[in-house]
């Protein structure tokens, strides 16, 4: 009897050693950090590696010349990010054997949410007149985190890029802002799952369908998250069952939230600590334009009209520009490039994480169909 | 009739002694029959017969006696009238560049008041489009560079910008006939209405801005006269000055024209005749103009046909001959702008299209009776139709829309995205007006003159327009629904007037002096009942000429002094315009399935506008003219201060709305306002009134030197403009800031009528005629030299801030801490100046005309010949051209 209890503890202990074993099957992971183009290594950077399959995160500081190293993570899918006061890097790994792998820091911050797409040119009716209740703007959790849309802001720069910015005193830490509408909720009401968006719409319809939306329209939008509604004009702008933004701020641009249709919106995304009313009707450059500090803004794209190289905002924003080409009631739209997706089963069609290096020219694709939840 | 027969009795020992005269063509002696024989200025009239003979019973004395016939040159002559039975004998001359005199360029005649008037052969020299071309000529107008139709035009008088309650008080009278468009309604809104530019995409419209001139042909013009100080009592309706076209009348040749520019082409035909021996004459006349904005495009083009018919005769022609003059008129014109379908996109259309008739019976009785010498009359019935029509792609989003006709919550429907609007607005004016004068005309001494004159006159006018509609709904204009214009009341104003004119010699001097006034009851509800009230208009003109034969080189003095007071009544479409309806969205449930797609409104009609009074002009002026070293200069200092000019405001008004939460509503039920919850919000709501509270003063000296005629080069030299300046006050009595911050409440801020800005203008401008004439080579050359010295626009706005803030249930008085406060900036009105001062501007415009025979007349002109056309930065910042660019044209005159 006692032979038999002995064995069996013994098999137990072996196997609970060998499962042992097995957890502790760890892997290194270099990571060499380069300085961003034209400027020094800065001098402490952390660099933290989070593995997106248990949400642990690891964190180690740089050296002198940017070299990290975690000893000891066990295999997985890892985001690792390297951030000091003004730098940032993102990669992510999958971390199956040792690995080697380089960064090039990048002046400016990364987003969490990020602007995935935009639709603003609008489409041409049978007529071959402009229709551009379709807008909408496609927004994207890029991170391994769920995120919640409660609070964010959609704000529109100032100024319209069709000639030098007057703004641009103001450009190093702030960004002047003609519009900003914020997504309702008590902080916990609109959960974005990791590598999921939503979308806000003009008009939440089905624009290709509805009998009196328009047959031409490269989108139905039926199913858009929000909406923006303006009770301007009484009766001029349809609310539709889409919840709709909180107007904060908003400019006189006729009865319903309508982007410029040549590109001379530059967007961003705003988190505004505490009552977002209350910080604009302080912060107001004149009776129509308010002034928002560059460190609160999640994501920015420096959206271009034609033919236009007035840039508005600062590097650490967007160091770049996107221009549709095809211009106005195009139909097409501008979209962030698809960095790459991540599949570890568990998400079944896996997660998107879109290219985000703060350079629009080089993170979005231009004169692209447009796809609401979709990528190339 | 008192005052009349006390006037007259000690001057009834007079007389009247029979005058006989014979008019004979001068190379030929052949007898000129219908020429229109006037005496001091229209004061005895009448006809030649078909042998060329006249009579006129005259009081002994001189007189100045004018003669006209058409194809000859007018001609005028002191006669002496006494009591030796004779016929006096006058020859006319024929109307060609042969003759040594000529007038190119307008002349002043009246010693008077200041009037300008301007010839046939001016406005043939002028190669006119429309008579808005001749108010060029007045001195200080500027040149009109473009041979063009497309754009409305209005009366320009002492203005330096084309001013609203200018144009609109400023009356047009053809042969007599008020040319008036007070009953004209084609606008969609008040806030369109706009004097400086026609708003693109909607149809032209001339409401409440005069007569659109370019209406006006000048083919069928004898002469014009502009009145731009006092006019006679007998003028009324107008608070600027009177445009007085005489058209022609009687014999005339065949006349045909055929003018071409860039983008305008015209072409006109008259002729005049006996109908029989001893039957009167008949006149008639054709003529068709059109032009293209854009040469490139025949799609956005004005067109204009119009022809007049008149017949005059005259009866009991021996002793008391009554002139009588009947003359009809027809006319339509086309202001089309549709897309070019080359450009492949669907079409769309902004017009209108107006046209009419009118009859203008008029003339005169010199019955030569005790009391009564002269009996003047007028009646005129006209009607004119108009239509403006649009037509557009309404696209782009999809909006929910009441068409309720009835307060209250009604049911509205959603649009869809795009479809196809149209509106129209169908205007019916028809106005007539009857006008009887009668005239008491003696002599004092032996150079002198009494005349005393008393009149009535009524008017109405009234529109009987089917109004607006649309099809099938409304195009932008929300607040608008049908209305019919033939409910409207009518126009009615009913008007006396008298007035004495006297000529008195004294020693050298001559003393005039002209004293009237008239008595308008506008909105005449019977003969003493009256809506707008009675307005006396007292009127004062006089002149001391001092002619001095001895002395060589001061030749000449006149000295005159004006002042009069002047009404305007507004037109039917201040008076009574539409009223504004407000729809206010209660619920709105929007959905997948069309079936439970709801939006109720709740709609409000606003009807109540301020009432308006006529606007009051008070001019006064005053004028030297005199003549040194043969250089004739006259020189003409006004003040004219306009009040009660109307003017639009915006008007708030807050209106209650109950708002149904739909969000308990499933999205594919159709909700039931009975079952839902609802909350009472209060929604401010925006509409333009007009208002009387816009203020004018006008204050200028007008100058015309004439350096006469130097032989050796066969050339007059004259140089003539202004210096002038506009202020307009306007005045603020609500508004509320267009706020951006959806944290800012809507409260309406009352500034109860503060003064929120002067506009001031002034323009200082020479023009410098050159008029060479060679009667051999049959030649006329003219150069016109402008001059504009300096060109000034001030806007200063005033510091204003609210009396008090009114929400939907309170008004708070505004504080000095709330000016103090940020919340409250933007209802702080800043005090701000803009100047825009323009530096001298150089044009030349150059016309040339050549007779070759006596049937063939070629006439060219250049405008802007240099071309020059500097930059100018403007304070907005903005890059204007001035001057328009070069342009041409030529047309001939064919006579038989």
């Amino acid at each position: 009897m006692i032979k038999r209890l002995l064995s069996v503890l013994l098999i137990a202990m072996a196997l609970i050693s060998c499962e042992q074993e097995d957890v502790t099957v760890t892997y290194r992971l270099d990571v060499k950090l380069n300085p961003a183009t034209g400027e020094k290594m800065p001098e402490t950077i952390t660099v933290n590696a989070k593995n997106e399959t248990n949400g642990q995160t690891y964190a180690t500081t740089a050296d002198a010349n940017g070299a990290a190293v975690f000893e000891t993570l066990s295999a997985g899918f890892y985001t690792v990010t390297a951030s000091s006061e003004a730098f940032n890097a993102v990669q992510n790994i999958e971390l199956f054997d040792d690995i080697q792998t380089t960064m090039t820091l990048i002046k400016g911050k990364l987003g969490k949410f990020v602007i995935k797409e935009v639709y603003y040119s609008g489409s041409t009716t049978p007529a071959q007149k402009g229709y551009y209740s379709d807008q909408f703007i496609e927004i994207h959790n890029n991170s391994a985190d769920t995120l919640y849309a409660d609070g964010l802001s959609i704000t529109i720069h100032a100024w319209y890029g069709m000639s030098e910015n007057p703004y641009a005193y103001m450009a190093a830490d702030s960004m002047a802002i003609q519009l900003c509408y914020t997504v309702p909720g008590n902080g916990t009401d609109h959960p974005v799952a990791p590598g999921k968006s939503f979308i806000i719409a003009q008009d939440a319809i089905n624009h290709q369908s509805d009998e009196l939306g328009n047959p031409n329209s490269p989108v139905n939008l039926a199913d858009a998250e929000f909406e923006f509604y303006s009770t301007r004009f009484t009766g001029k702008d349809v609310d539709h069952p889409a919840p709709n933004l909180i107007p904060n701020l908003f400019p006189f641009i006729g009865s319903d939230v309508t982007m410029h249709n040549r590109g001379g919106n530059a967007l961003a995304l705003v988190r505004i600590p505490g009552d977002v009313d209350d910080f604009l009707k302080n912060n107001m450059i004149d009776a129509m334009r308010a002034k928002i500090p560059n460190k609160w803004v999640e994501d920015a794209v420096e959206i271009m009209p034609v033919g236009k190289t007035f840039k508005r905002y600062d590097s650490t924003l967007d160091a770049g520009t996107v221009v549709l080409e095809a211009g106005a009631k195009s139909g097409l739209s501008i979209r962030r490039k698809v960095s790459h997706i991540l599949s570890d089963g568990r998400l079944s069609e896996g997660r998107v994480i879109y290219m985000d290096t703060n350079n629009s020219s080089n993170d979005f694709l231009h004169d692209v169909t447009p796809m609401p939840r979709g990528h190339e | 009739m008192i005052l009349w027969l006390c006037i007259s009795t000690p001057l009834l020992a007079q007389s009247d002694l029979n005058y006989t005269g014979k008019v004979l063509q001068t190379d030929s002696d052949e007898s000129i029959p219908f020429a229109y024989v006037t005496v001091n200025g229209g004061d005895w009239g009448t006809i030649t017969n078909e042998t060329g003979q006249f009579n006129l019973e005259l009081p002994a004395g001189r007189y100045i006696i004018n003669i006209a016939c058409l194809g000859y040159e007018e001609l005028h002559q002191e006669i002496e009238v006494t009591n030796k039975w004779e016929t006096n004998t006058f020859h006319l001359k024929i109307s060609s560049l042969k003759l040594p005199n000529i007038d190119v360029i307008a002349q002043q005649k009246s010693p008077v008041s200041s009037t300008t008037y301007i010839s046939q052969n001016a406005i043939e020299h002028l190669q006119t489009n429309s008579v808005s071309d001749l108010l060029q000529l007045l001195p200080g107008n500027l040149h009109n560079q473009q041979a063009y139709l497309k754009k409305p035009t209005y009366a320009s008088i002492r203005d330096v910008n084309t001013n609203y309650s200018s144009s609109l008080g400023t009356t047009i009278l053809l042969d007599g006939m008020q040319m008036d468009n007070n009953a004209t309604m084609q606008h969609f809104t008040l806030s369109t209405i706009n004097i400086h530019e026609q708003r693109k995409h909607t149809p032209p419209a001339s409401t409440g801005l005069g007569l659109d001139l370019r209406q006006l042909s000048t083919d069928n013009i004898a002469s014009i006269e502009v009145i731009k100080g006092i006019p006679s009592v007998e003028y009324g309706g107008l608070t600027t000055g009177a445009i007085v076209i005489t058209t022609k009348a009687g014999l005339s040749p065949w006349r045909a024209r055929f003018k071409s520019t860039g983008n305008t082409r015209l072409a006109s035909l008259e002729k005049g005749f006996l109908v029989r021996k001893k039957q009167g004459a008949m006149n008639i006349n054709l003529d068709y103009a059109q032009n293209h904005a854009d040469l490139r495009s025949p799609f956005d083009a004005y067109k204009r046909l119009s022809s007049g018919l008149s017949y005059s005769d005259l009866f009991f022609s021996r002793a008391k001959p009554l002139m009588f003059n009947a003359r009809f008129r027809l006319y339509r014109s086309m202001d089309d702008n549709r897309t070019d379908p080359d450009t492949m996109k669907p079409e769309e259309v902004w017009s209108l299209e107006q046209k009419g008739a009118s009859a203008n019976i008029y003339g005169n009785w010199n019955i030569s009776g005790k009391y009564i010498s002269r009996i003047k009359y007028q009646f005129t019935a006209a009607y004119d139709q108009e239509q403006s029509y649009s037509k557009r792609y309404i696209s782009s989003e999809i909006k929910a829309l009441s068409l309720s006709r009835e307060p209250g919550l009604n049911t509205g429907i959603f649009l869809p995205s795009e479809f196809i609007g149209e509106e129209w607005i169908d205007g019916l004016p028809v106005r007539y007006q009857g006008q009887i004068s009668v005239n008491q005309i003696k002599k004092i001494a032996s150079n002198g003159q009494h005349k005393l004159m008393a009149g009535v006159e009524y008017k109405h006018s009234q529109n009987k327009g089917d109004g607006k509609r649309y099809a099938p709904y409304p195009v932008d204009k929300t607040f608008i629904r049908p209305n019919k214009f033939s409910a409207i009341p009518a126009i009615r104003n009913l008007a006396f007037y008298a007035e004495e004119s006297l000529k008195l010699p004294v020693k050298e001097a001559t003393v005039y002096l002209t004293a009237g006034a008239r008595w308008t009851n506008m909105q005449a509800d019977g003969l003493f009942k009256s809506q707008l009230g009675w307005h006396l208009e007292p009127r004062l003109n006089s002149a001391i000429t001092l002619l001095n034969q001895q002395h060589r080189h001061f030749s000449y003095l006149n000295l005159r002094a004006g002042i009069g007071q002047h009404y305007k009544a507004p037109p039917l479409a201040f008076l009574y315009p539409s009223p504004t309806y407000i729809d206010l969205v209660s619920l709105m449930h929007y959905s997948n399935n069309p079936e439970a797609r709801t939006v109720l409104f709740t709609t409000y009609i606003l009807t109540e506008t301020p009432q308006l009074n006529p606007a009051a002009n008070l001019k006064k002026e005053v004028g030297i003219d005199f003549t040194l070293y043969g250089i004739h200069t006259q020189l003409t200092f006004y003040k004219e201060v306009l009040k009660n000019g109307f003017a639009t405001e915006l008007d708030y008004t807050w209106l209650s709305n109950k708002k149904y939460d739909t969000s308990g509503v499933d999205a594919a039920t159709k909700p039931d306002p009975e079952q839902l919850p609802f909350s009472t919000e209060y929604n401010l709501a925006a509409r333009t009134v007009m208002n009387n509270k816009n203020k004018l003063k006008k204050t200028g000296m007008e100058y015309r030197i004439d350096f006469g005629h130097i032989r050796p080069i066969y050339t007059n030299i004259l140089v003539d403009g202004a210096w002038k300046q506009t202020l307009n006050y306007y005045y603020i009595n609500e508004f509320t800031p267009e706020s951006v911050l959806s944290s800012q409440k809507k409260t309406i801020g009352l500034y109860q009528n503060q003064l929120n800005n002067t506009l001031k203008f002034s323009q200082f401008s020479s023009k410098l005629y050159l008029v060479t004439h060679v009667p051999q080579l049959r030649w006329v050359f003219s150069g016109s030299f402008q001059f504009i010295w300096n060109h000034k626009k001030i806007n200063e706005y005033y510091y204003n801030q609210p009396k008090a803030l009114q929400t939907a249930d309170a008004t708070i008085p505004f504080t000095e801490e709330m000016a103090q406060n940020q919340d409250y900036n933007l209802y702080i009105k800043e005090a701000k100046e803009d100047v825009d001062q323009y530096p001298l501007l150089f044009s030349t415009n150059l016309r040339l005309s050549k007779e070759i025979g006596d049937w063939f007349k070629l006439s060219v002109f250049v405008n802007n010949f240099l071309n020059y056309r500097p930059l100018y930065q403007n304070d907005s910042h903005n890059y204007i051209r001035r001057n328009n660019t070069s342009n041409f044209g030529a047309e001939i005159i064919l006579r038989l």
